[in-house]
């Protein structure tokens, strides 16, 4: 069964607050790049990014990273993934914010982690997520949270979002009684 | 690259005053699609449309509003974009059954302002229900019955009084109010259904409010209207007084239900404008909805033209695209149109039936529409609105000055208090005159409670005034509360001109003001002028060079064809650039181009709603012709009814300058049958000049009518039988295909030479079946009828 | 009886009297709000201040006891478009003619709104009398009159007074607070405490709050340099809210500058966008002041909001600080419920504040 736990009016609302608590813990936004992890979390960074043109008229770099290539849970390297799209020069230095939809083993993370210090060596990177929902497997917090949802491992978190998926929603998917 | 839109226009059938408001917004949207450089193509079942004043004929089709035909529309004009515009339920059938078929799936036309949801919820009742249900909205009781013991059941839970209809889903079916047991088993015995009932309960003590809300692509909304209905619930919504803005229910509720139908609109990602009804009950603190019409309400538009909001220059824009707050008029302005309006003055609905005489309106409400027309007002308080708007029905002789209840026992009164109908409203100010509590009223009619203290406070004016002539703080306080100087001078008995010198000496005018409110919207606003009595300076009006000036007929007809027939003549002012005022409640601002100046109301001409003839007052003060009047009838079809028997007869229009040089329109065979003693049909079809026709009316009117500027000509076997010294309702007809009928008449009229030929095109032919009632009440019905001579269109 | 309303121009309006039989003078204000009579009234904004009622008629079911902002308005006088007749009534001890006599609130009701709106629109606000002559003696009034300086003070509270709950500990710092901003913090579980607007940063860091709120209220912020002292030295320290009047100090205190508008926004029919988005909102304005724009690279804040009619600066954040204001009134009363959300977004605030300071 899905419950619908955040409609598209609060989606947009934890989207613009986590833009501004970005402002406010990077004194300055100078240094920023946004790195967006596929395919729910590149769409996000992009939503991201058009706030921050419109409140402080910046043009934040932006990027999304498929890491297929970096996970764990891979017992080969798929054919498909990509490479990351940016080049060293892009991030040395620079303040990197990593963006997806839901946090939960933080394993994504790890990965994305990995694609981006294979790539450079970024001064700072911090994490930016729409979800935490708990049950970590690895030593990893987010910097900006957009909504704490606890949940059961049999529960799901499923977001939707305008860009493919016709509306923004979050939903808790339980799986059907046995 | 051009895109090539459909704009899809009215269908045809009963003729009402709505119709009217449609076209209006058709050439509104017209003007505003073909300026953003779309191709326009306009499919419409009505000959007699705006749009026809300015459009490229190679773009009109004009064709019955159907599957087979829009597939044609489509494929002949490549049509990318569709713009449906209004609620009508056959054309959102027609798109609904569209949108199903392969050749949509194959021609991906894109819909302007309407998605698959929103039109499912406005064809289907129980899809709403269904839908709200689902959002969490609480719904009035109501069950799908099967037959008879069902629906009693579900009165013996419910109790009296219910609604019922029978359940259609293709057909649309009416509301019947029930309060006893013999009404429900009458009704079963009248209406066999093989899908059932819908019964719900009756909600006649809870408010109706409507609001209407515009939106955006981009989830930005603004609620542009709202208003509230005088009349219970429980009568049609067309059939009620509305009054705008919402001055009965709290804040608190107000911003419940604003918050409400936002939610909704933006669950139904509404773009462009929609329409909410809703009921409140103010007992239990709740509300329900009661309908969502996402697309256009015409009954809804002149109130907001006197709002000063361009409506419908906003719903196109948004539709084509743009951001609410940057829309651009047609005056060329961008405004930002979110703004939540706050008028200045009041402006009310006020509904009227068509009938020759206000004697035979005996007609009971219900939750089925009657009423065919509907006047609009406005005034600076509740008590000058209500006061024009009972005299635009011509209530105020009735109510003020006859008392035409005053025979009636307490009693009787009493009765007719519980009695729904269109009079009931006399009795209502016969019990407050007599001193009958307003709590026992309300309790009797459901009328809105501030309403029913206006009245009361209205008559205890009136009766003042009688007793205590010359009174002049109460001259004051009675005129700022809408008294007019005529009324005055009825109850005090003296002239309208001695009542115009006492208040000019204190200081008390007439004052014109504009009706957009003064914050909301700078440029771009559509402006109208209501007056009211104030003590302040009066400003000196412009210096018109041409004057219109025209007061609303109960018959739906004459009315039509007297705004098309203004709108031509103001047409061709403008393009000459004459400055041009309207005057009188049938005729208002339609866009934001303000290029003429429109005054709702006109204090000092008494009301022609029952005339047999429509008048328009034509004044000009030109270089030509200074001082000039003239006065152009329609007449309406019963006031030359006698004319007919079992014979056709021809109808010429003609036009004379002064030196008697001839302009004749083509001739309109015309024929009354009646069909019942309740029905009739009338023909009338447009034609070629026949020698025989133009040679004996030319000799008529050079012998007869030698002074006569213009004029209708009845001929029977080729003889003139009578002549009318004005139009007859065909003159649509005459209009569209005589193209030059308005240029040749301005040109007499105005003392100018005009080249006298006579252009023709494309014949054609109307049907209005006329249905009228035992009450005297009736129906026009319209079919346009292809002759001969005509152009196929498809 | 006639009553008149005359301009510090001399234009002069004709009407009839409601409300107490007295004369006064002050600044005209033009308020645009459809409904919710009792709230405007009410709110301690408008002290000192003639509020001229554009819509055209005051609600016919009297003065509703829920809506009040204040006990005791303060306002100095009401000109209506129209007031029903039931709204006279002696007997309906709710009836506004009772409600403004109560309260010695003089009125002028059948005035010609209209032009008065046009003129305040075109000559820009100004000062105004309510006379029972039109004569030179009201154009005295007004010139000998001065506009008060110490509005904060008469409507601040004088004493620190509790609005208990259970969540976080906001200090609510009153400059002619609406009870509706209470009502909103109530909601969303704050343990609100009142001051004073001339308490002390030691004064309130005494009370180790969560947060503190600089509420709405009249007047020109530069006249209580108190309170803008106590603001500078709050900045950074704890997460802070300003509304209306509170937000003009806030950024005065942060080093904007302001300046006052030809006639102001006052009601809930102007729309603002949110920036970020491009969302439009309605909320309820009442401001006279604004931020001038120039001055806000001076600042470490950015626009959050701004009005879509007049580009007037309506919102900001701090770039680094927890500070948060906002020119509207979110707590709508009366008006639109859009803007309710920047009381969550307060909280939201609060809790982000406090995680990162655990950390």
């Amino acid at each position: 069964m899905n419950k619908e736990i955040v409609d598209d009016k609060t989606m947009k609302r934890t989207l613009t607050r986590i833009t501004y608590e970005i402002i406010e813990k990077n004194k300055g936004n100078q240094n920023l790049v946004l790195i967006g992890i596929k395919t729910r979390g590149a769409f996000l960074a992009e939503r991201i990014k058009m706030r921050l043109q419109q409140l402080e008229d910046i043009d934040v770099p932006q990027f999304a990273l498929d890491v297929t290539n970096w996970r764990d849970d891979q017992q080969t390297v798929q054919a498909g993934g990509e490479q990351p799209p940016f080049s060293a020069d892009q991030i040395a230095g620079k303040h990197v914010v990593l963006v997806d939809d839901v946090l939960y083993t933080g394993r994504t993370i790890r990965a994305a982690l990995d694609a981006i210090m294979s790539v450079g060596r970024p001064s700072k990177i911090s994490l930016a997520v729409l979800v935490d929902r708990g049950h970590r497997e690895l030593p990893i917090r987010a910097d900006y949270v957009g909504k704490n949802i606890p949940t059961s491992h049999r529960e799901a978190i499923k977001v939707s979002m305008a860009e493919i998926d016709d509306e923004d929603k979050i939903e808790i998917i339980e799986p059907a009684a046995e | 690259m051009t895109q090539n839109l459909l704009l899809m226009g009215t269908t045809t059938g009963l003729a009402t005053s709505e119709k009217l408001e449609q076209e209006k917004a058709l050439y509104i949207a017209w003007q505003l699609l073909t300026k953003r450089g779309y191709r326009v193509i306009f499919y419409t079942e009505n000959r007699e449309a705006f749009v026809n004043l300015r459009i490229d004929p190679q773009l009109l089709v004009v064709a019955e509003i159907n599957l087979h035909n829009l597939k044609k529309v489509i494929q002949k004009f490549a049509i990318e974009l569709i713009l449906p515009t209004f609620s009508s339920f056959n054309t959102l059938l027609t798109i609904k059954s569209f949108m199903k078929t392969d050749f949509y799936q194959r021609h991906p036309v894109k819909l302007i302002n309407l998605n698959t949801q929103t039109l499912k919820l406005t064809i289907s009742h129980h899809a709403l229900n269904t839908f709200l249900q689902n959002q969490g909205f609480r719904l009035i009781e109501h069950q799908l019955v099967p037959d008879f013991s069902a629906a009693q059941k579900f009165v013996i839970k419910q109790g009296f009084p219910v609604i019922i209809r029978s359940s259609n889903k293709e057909i649309k079916t009416y509301w019947n109010t029930i309060s006893t047991i013999q009404q429900l088993q009458d009704f079963f015995e009248a209406n066999p259904s093989n899908d059932g009932y819908e019964v719900e309960r009756s909600i006649n003590n809870f408010k109706e409010i409507t609001m209407v809300i515009i939106g955006d692509k981009f989830a930005n909304q603004a609620v542009v209207y709202s208003s509230e209905d005088v009349d219970p619930i429980g009568i049609h919504s067309t059939d009620s007084i509305s009054v705008t803005p919402i001055f009965s229910i709290s804040n608190t509720m107000y911003q419940r239900l604003r918050d409400a139908v936002l939610r909704l609109c933006h669950l139904l990602k509404i773009v462009g404008m929609c329409t909410f009804h809703l009921a409140v009950d103010e007992a239990t603190n709740s509300f329900y909805i009661l309908e969502i019409s996402p697309l256009f309400q015409s009954k809804i538009l002149p109130m907001i033209e006197s709002l000063g909001y361009p409506l419908f220059e906003v719903v196109c824009e948004v539709g084509l695209g743009q951001r609410l707050q940057k829309v651009e008029t047609l005056s060329g302005a961008t405004i930002n149109a979110a703004v939540e309006l706050t008028p200045n003055h009041i402006t009310a609905r006020f509904p009227i039936w068509q009938t020759i005489t206000q004697k035979d309106l005996v007609n009971n409400l219900g939750p089925r529409k009657t009423s065919t027309g509907a006047i609009i007002v406005n005034g600076n308080n509740l008590e000058t609105v209500v006061m024009k708007g009972l005299k635009a029905c011509n209530l105020q002789e009735a109510i003020f000055l006859k008392h035409l209840a005053a025979s009636l026992s307490d009693e009787e009164i009493e009765v007719r208090l519980f009695t729904k109908n269109v009079q009931r409203i006399i009795a209502v100010c016969e019990a407050l005159d007599r001193g009958f509590e307003i709590a026992e009223v309300q309790s009797f009619t459901k009328y809105n409670l501030t309403f029913l203290q206006t009245l009361q406070y209205l008559l205890q004016l009136s009766n003042q005034l009688q007793g205590q002539k010359g009174d002049l703080t109460l001259l004051i306080q009675a005129q700022e509360a809408g008294f007019d100087d005529q009324l005055l001078a009825q109850l005090w008995q003296i002239t309208p001109q001695q009542i115009k010198q006492i208040r000019q000496q204190l200081r008390l005018n007439q004052i014109q003001q504009a009706t957009p409110a003064s914050f909301d919207i700078d440029q771009g606003a559509v402006l109208n002028y209501y007056s009211s009595y104030l003590q302040d300076p009066a400003k000196r009006p412009p210096n018109y060079q041409i004057t219109l000036a025209n007061e609303q007929n109960a018959d739906v007809l004459s009315n039509y064809e007297m705004v098309m027939l203004t709108h031509r003549l103001i047409h061709h002012f403008q393009a000459d650039g004459f400055s041009v005022a309207v005057r009188g409640n049938l005729l208002n601002n339609l866009d934001s181009l303000n290029q003429t100046d429109f005054y709702t109301d006109n204090l000092e001409v008494s009301n022609g709603l029952y005339n047999s003839k429509n008048i328009l007052r034509l004044h000009f003060n030109t270089q030509e012709k200074h001082n000039q009047n003239y006065q152009l009838a329609i007449y309406n079809l019963w006031s030359y009814l006698h004319l007919w028997d079992a014979e056709p007869l021809q109808e010429v229009v003609f036009i004379q300058d002064q030196n008697q040089q001839l302009w004749l329109a083509s001739p309109i065979s015309s024929q009354l049958t009646q069909i019942t003693p309740q029905r009739w049909e009338f023909v009338a079809l447009s034609g070629k000049h026949q020698s025989q026709i133009v040679q004996q009316a030319t000799a008529y009117i050079h012998q007869i009518l030698p002074t006569v500027k213009f004029g209708t000509l009845f001929l029977k076997n080729d003889q003139v039988i009578q002549f009318l010294p004005g139009f007859t309702t065909n003159i649509g007809l005459t209009q569209e295909v005589n193209t030059n009928f308005i240029n040749v008449l301005i040109h007499v009229l105005m003392g100018i030479d005009s080249s006298f030929a006579n252009n023709k095109v494309g014949y054609f032919g109307r049907k209005v079946t006329i249905y009228r009632q035992k009450n005297g009440l009736y129906t026009s019905r319209i079919k346009y009828l292809t002759t001969q001579l005509s152009n196929a269109s498809l | 009886m006639n009553k008149y309303l005359i301009l510090e121009d001399g234009t002069t309006f004709q009407g009839d009297a409601i409300g107490v039989p007295s004369i006064s003078t002050g600044e005209l204000v033009i308020s645009n709000n459809l409904s919710g009579l009792e709230n405007t009234i009410t709110d301690q904004t408008y002290n000192d201040q003639i509020i001229v009622f554009v819509r055209p008629f005051v609600d016919t079911g009297g003065m509703n006891r829920d809506d009040y902002e204040a006990i005791a308005p303060s306002c100095k006088g009401v000109i209506f478009n129209s007031v029903p007749a039931s709204q006279f009534s002696v007997q309906d001890p709710h009836s506004l003619n009772n409600f403004l006599k109560k309260r010695h609130i003089p009125g002028i009701t059948n005035i010609n709104i209209q032009r008065l709106a046009q003129h305040i629109k075109t000559h820009g606000a100004m000062k105004a009398s309510i006379m029972d002559t039109a004569d030179e003696h009201a154009r005295d009034q007004i010139r000998a009159l001065v506009i008060p300086r110490d509005r904060v003070k008469t409507v601040s509270t004088k004493q620190p007074y509790p609005n208990p709950n259970v969540g976080f500990k906001i200090a609510v710092i009153d400059l002619g607070l609406k009870y509706s901003i209470l009502r909103q913090l109530s909601i969303r579980k704050c343990d609100s405490i009142v001051l004073p607007y001339n308490a002390t940063a030691t004064d309130i860091l005494d009370l180790d709050p969560d947060a503190v709120v600089f509420t709405s209220g009249p007047g020109n912020p530069q006249e209580i340099p108190e309170t803008l002292k106590t603001c500078q030295q709050l900045e950074g320290q704890l997460p802070i809210l300003g509304i209306g009047l509170g937000h003009l100090v806030v950024a005065l205190a942060n080093g904007a500058e302001i300046y006052h508008m030809a006639y102001g926004h006052h009601g809930s029919n102007l729309s603002t966008v949110e920036i970020a988005t491009e969302n439009i909102e309605f909320s309820n304005h009442n401001h006279n002041y604004a931020i001038e724009p120039q001055s806000m690279s001076q600042t470490n804040f950015f626009i959050t909001h701004r009005c879509l009619a007049d580009n007037v600066i309506e919102g900001l954040r701090h770039r680094s600080d927890p500070t948060m204001t906002v020119q509207f009134q979110p707590e709508a009363a009366p008006g639109t419920h859009d803007a309710l959300y920047i009381f969550d977004e307060f909280i939201e605030m609060i809790t982000s504040f406090k995680q990162g300071k655990n950390l």
